[in-house]
């Protein structure tokens, strides 16, 4: 009896296991916490019903109303203040639907939709409203891609392939610091 | 350098050295003999936790947006700068809409049951979501009247990368009606551009 009370006060609790454990999950939360930083994008009220803006007298101050719908086959363009297809140096599509930027190999063509978004903004410079629509089942990633696309203006105009546009940097206005708008303003459509 | 030698000698009488080393022995058998007694401190262990603790609030302090990804909410990829905003946040998974952490209504297959709009399934507006964004409008408008501010109908959707157009859009419209009319839509920043697959 009296031996074991002996071997009991010599004992002590270990802690170099919990403290192991402890700078084990030290680089683990450091690490978990700050991979996914979080940001968000801007967008304005979604307008509901045909894209296509209702007839104006002044032809001069219409709008451009410059769509990009997002369908299963690829990218239709449509624009009812001008003609799309002058702007794109397209020849006109038997359907009329407006220009369609078909998918490469199963996969939605970035590298041309950013050409023709750059075409468009430069025949109207004042323009910043893009309408973004999509068929129903389109996934949500595919808008945001859009999106983020359609923001800003890249040092070039068009890109060879998707690699380049990958890494295009953002073209700066002549201050250096302000990044160039191409179309900041989306707003989401939805035809009924 | 051996003056100093020499005058330190006599503080070291003949047969002192002996009995001194002799008492760091007994000292440094017992000095041992404590150290195996005492075991491990826990004063690094203290530190490293309170780090961890400083570290945790801080991160809970600065993040208005406090996202766990799983499978049902992964969110997509931006090359966006913009941080977010504390705002009301309607948060859409694959398996419901969530709104504080209650889930208004379920989804399944990427759509809301028409019993949740009225029977009628092209109908845009999603009832629950409706009137739970009423009553969260409604709170919001009553604390900008308290401090004399504006309501200003701020909201982010946090939505899976694999919602839906139309269930995004149906989403908008409700929170359209319940007088939300900005909206921010969550994603990851660090992304390449373009890059879906």
């Amino acid at each position: 009896m009296g031996k074991a009370k002996f071997v009991e006060a010599e004992g002590d609790l270990s802690l170099v296991p919990i403290m192991n454990c402890v700078m084990c999950l030290i680089p683990a939360v450091l690490a978990g916490s700050a991979q996914v930083a979080i940001g968000v994008i801007n967008v304005n009220a979604p307008k509901f019903g045909s894209s296509a803006a209702a007839p104006t007298e002044d032809n001069d101050n219409k709008p451009l109303n410059f769509t990009v719908a997002i369908g299963e086959d690829g990218f239709r363009l449509t624009a009812s203040g001008d003609d799309i297809y002058e702007m794109l140096k397209m020849a006109p599509t038997e359907d009329g639907a407006g220009p369609l930027i078909p998918k490469k190999n199963d996969a939605y063509d970035f590298v041309e939709l950013y050409s023709k978004l750059v075409m468009v903004k430069k025949a109207h410079t004042n323009e910043s409203v893009l309408n973004l629509t999509a068929g129903a089942k389109i996934p949500f990633k595919y808008v945001t891609a859009v999106m983020d696309l359609a923001r800003l203006q890249l040092t070039e105009d068009s890109y060879a392939d998707l690699d380049q546009l990958h890494n295009a940097d953002i073209k700066y206005e002549s201050d250096n610091t302000t990044p160039v708008l191409l179309w900041p303003d989306v707003v989401f459509a939805l035809a009924q | 350098m051996s003056e100093e030698l020499q005058n330190q000698a006599p503080l070291n009488p003949n047969g002192a050295e002996g009995e001194e080393e002799e008492g760091f022995k007994k000292e440094r058998k017992k000095g041992r003999f404590d150290e195996a007694k005492s075991g491990v401190t826990i004063n690094s262990l203290m530190d490293a936790m309170f780090i961890i603790l400083v570290f945790l609030l801080m991160n809970f302090a600065v993040d208005p947006l406090k996202i766990e990804q799983s499978e049902d909410l992964h969110l997509p990829a931006s090359t966006t700068k913009v941080n977010p905003e504390a705002t009301a946040a309607v948060t859409v998974t694959a398996a419901g809409i969530v709104l504080n952490d209650k889930i208004v209504v379920p989804v399944k297959d990427g759509a809301v049951d028409k019993t949740h709009k009225g029977g009628d399934e092209q109908s845009m507006q999603i009832q629950p979501l409706f009137d739970a964004l009423s009553e969260e409008a409604g709170r919001q408008e009553n604390v900008a009247r308290l401090i004399n501010g504006k309501f200003e109908g701020l909201l982010t959707i946090i939505a899976h990368e694999e919602t839906p157009y139309r269930l995004i859009t149906e989403v908008l419209y409700t929170a359209g009606q319940a007088k939300f009319q900005k909206f921010k839509f969550a994603v990851v920043q660090g992304g390449l551009r373009a890059n879906v697959k």
